[in-house]
């Protein structure tokens, strides 16, 4: 008897074009539980586009994804967020007016069960749970490091602790999957090294990562795993050393004629 | 001195009302950037219903207050009912049309309120029964109604615990997440239709409340008096800075006072060519001079919090 452990995560054939252009033409690829993947690829190669469909921003024209061994419902992102995948974005999106705290109270709404009337008559369990979220959103920015700013408007953090924020955030739904869309763009050596610790603190904790990045170097050491996309289709996948040596990466990366 | 205070009482009580229309716009507009131009018909939907119960209820010799808050019970189910209805028959359909159609819809949809509202309550002014025995209070000259207090009081109330409900709640800052990102706030697990409907509805019964101050206010209804009100509270509103729930609130006060003052003095000040009949020309007034020289609002910034 073999003990396989089923994936994470499974696609199944993507696809997803908008008008002529596709974007996506049947990507498939699974991730494992608590391992950091990485997706990369050239520009325009359909990375985020598949970031979109993952987190049912996009509704995919055809193809479907199981998520701890249940299909995801498609175009539908707070069900999605329900299930346990959260994301951040290229450009940060953080509701830049709310205090850094109540962003974080924010992605805790995913697991709040306090009704209309609950928040309404103030009960003594929507008070109850209220303290909760609270709690947990301190733990989160202390676990990314930014507590002494919960009070701070989110807008006026620095670009590197806005990027933390939107981690905090993420990890506030409870993801079991968490999806980082270039979290390192426009950070210096010295940030981009505590990024890659604080990524594989989260996976030390059992949460599984997805990560778009350019430079490859830094991915290569992270990631346990690397798929590269190009022209919206999966190209290949493996260990690091597999893909960086597989001659269609090359290819796709430097050209015909370079392998 | 006496017709300042005079006025300003009046003003204060005619602008709780104002503000608690203009809430219902801005709230609206701060999560669907829309101007929600039926939003006046609902008022004047309450008022209606209201002065319906009101009037089934007058004969029985039930205290005035007891009949009132019946009236105000049927009103704000019905009005919150028609604000959900709204939203999902007019505007959802039309969330990614480009902005002038939702806009249309809106006008379009005031105006088929109005005549289905005419053909239930018929074209003619529908009288306030006289149910509330209403006292006065002589303060110094300056006279004061137990309605004008309890619309104050109430209204203020309402408006605390609006503030509070947005602020303080996890529900608010599900309202604010979707104000200011609704594609994010859904990847936090806010179903954002649902926040949308919900904003609807609650903007719906304080326009029910407001319905019911105006009929009992004015002691008068019909099916037409939602235009004037709604243009009023929409203008309110964007004296206040427009997605600003504060800014709603002190633009209806603002737009109150003035209005009142205005009628109180335009007599004197033109010697009797223009009378108070003319107020309502002051509320326009504002709005334009609002749009040409301060064109957020009062309390609006460009970076402004919506909702």
């Amino acid at each position: 008897m073999s003990s396989v452990v089923k994936p994470l995560l499974q696609a199944f054939d993507i696809h997803k074009s908008f008008g002529g252009l596709k974007a996506l033409g049947g990507v498939s690829l699974s991730l494992e539980q608590a391992s950091i993947t990485g997706l990369i690829g050239p520009n325009g190669a359909g990375k985020t586009t598949f970031f979109n469909v993952l987190t049912g921003i996009y509704k995919p024209d055809a193809g479907h994804t199981e998520f701890r061994g249940q299909t995801l419902p498609a175009g539908l992102p707070h069900l999605v967020a329900a299930r346990g995948i959260a994301r951040t974005f290229q450009n940060i999106r953080l509701f830049a007016n709310m205090t850094v705290l109540e962003n974080v109270m924010v992605g805790r709404h995913v697991r709040t069960s306090a009704g209309v009337l609950g928040a309404i008559f103030k009960t003594a369990a929507t008070r109850r749970e209220e303290m909760a979220i609270r709690a947990r959103a301190h733990e989160l920015l202390k676990y990314v490091g930014i507590d002494a700013r919960s009070h701070h408007v989110a807008g006026t953090l620095s670009y590197g602790d806005q990027r933390r924020l939107e981690i905090a955030r993420a990890l506030a739904t409870d993801p079991f999957l968490l999806a980082l869309d270039e979290p390192a763009a426009g950070m210096n050596a010295s940030e981009r090294a505590q990024l890659g610790e604080l990524i594989l603190r989260i996976r030390e904790d059992g949460r599984a990562i997805l990560l778009i990045e350019h430079d490859v170097k830094w991915i290569m050491r992270l990631c346990d795993f690397v798929t590269v996309l190009d022209y919206g289709l999966c190209i290949a996948e493996g260990s690091p050393l597999e893909v960086q040596n597989d001659p269609r990466v090359i290819e796709a990366y430097l050209g015909v004629g370079a392998a | 001195m006496e017709t300042f205070l005079q006025q300003l009482v009046n003003g204060l009580t005619l602008g709780s009302i104002y503000a608690l229309v203009a809430l219902g716009y801005t709230m609206v507009y701060g999560i669907l950037e829309l101007i929600n131009f039926a939003h006046g018909e609902v008022v004047m939907v309450g008022a209606l219903v209201a002065l319906s119960v009101i009037g089934a209820l007058s004969h029985l010799g039930l205290p005035g207050p007891v009949v009132l808050l019946l009236g105000l019970t049927v009103a704000a189910p019905v009005c919150m009912a028609l604000g959900f209805v709204i939203e999902r028959v007019a505007y959802r359909p039309l969330r990614r049309a480009p902005k002038l159609a939702p806009l249309i819809t809106a006008i379009g949809l005031s105006i088929s309120l109005q005549q289905i509202a005419a053909l239930i309550w018929g074209r003619n002014y529908i009288s306030f029964p006289a149910v509330l025995s209403i006292d006065s209070y002589n303060l110094g000259g300056v006279i004061i109604t137990s309605l004008q207090l309890t619309i104050m009081g109430l209204a203020a109330l309402i408006m605390a615990g609006l503030l509070m409900l947005v602020q303080k709640t996890s529900l608010g800052r599900a309202m604010r997440a979707t104000a200011q990102n609704p594609a994010v706030a859904q990847l936090m697990g806010v179903n954002t239709d649902q926040i949308i409907s919900f904003t609807f509805v609650i903007g719906s019964a304080l326009a029910a409340v407001a319905g019911v101050m105006v009929a009992a206010y004015y002691s008068v209804g019909n099916y037409t008096m939602g235009f004037m009100l709604g243009l009023k509270a929409f203008t309110a509103a964007v004296l206040g800075g427009i997605g600003h729930l504060k800014g709603a609130m002190l633009g209806g006060l603002l737009l109150g006072v003035v209005e009142a003052l205005a009628a109180g003095y335009m007599g004197d000040f033109t010697g009797g060519v223009f009378g108070s009949n003319y107020k309502d020309v002051f509320a326009f007034l504002v709005l334009i001079a609002v749009l040409v020289f301060h064109p957020n609002g009062l309390l609006g910034s460009r970076a402004r919090e919506k909702v």
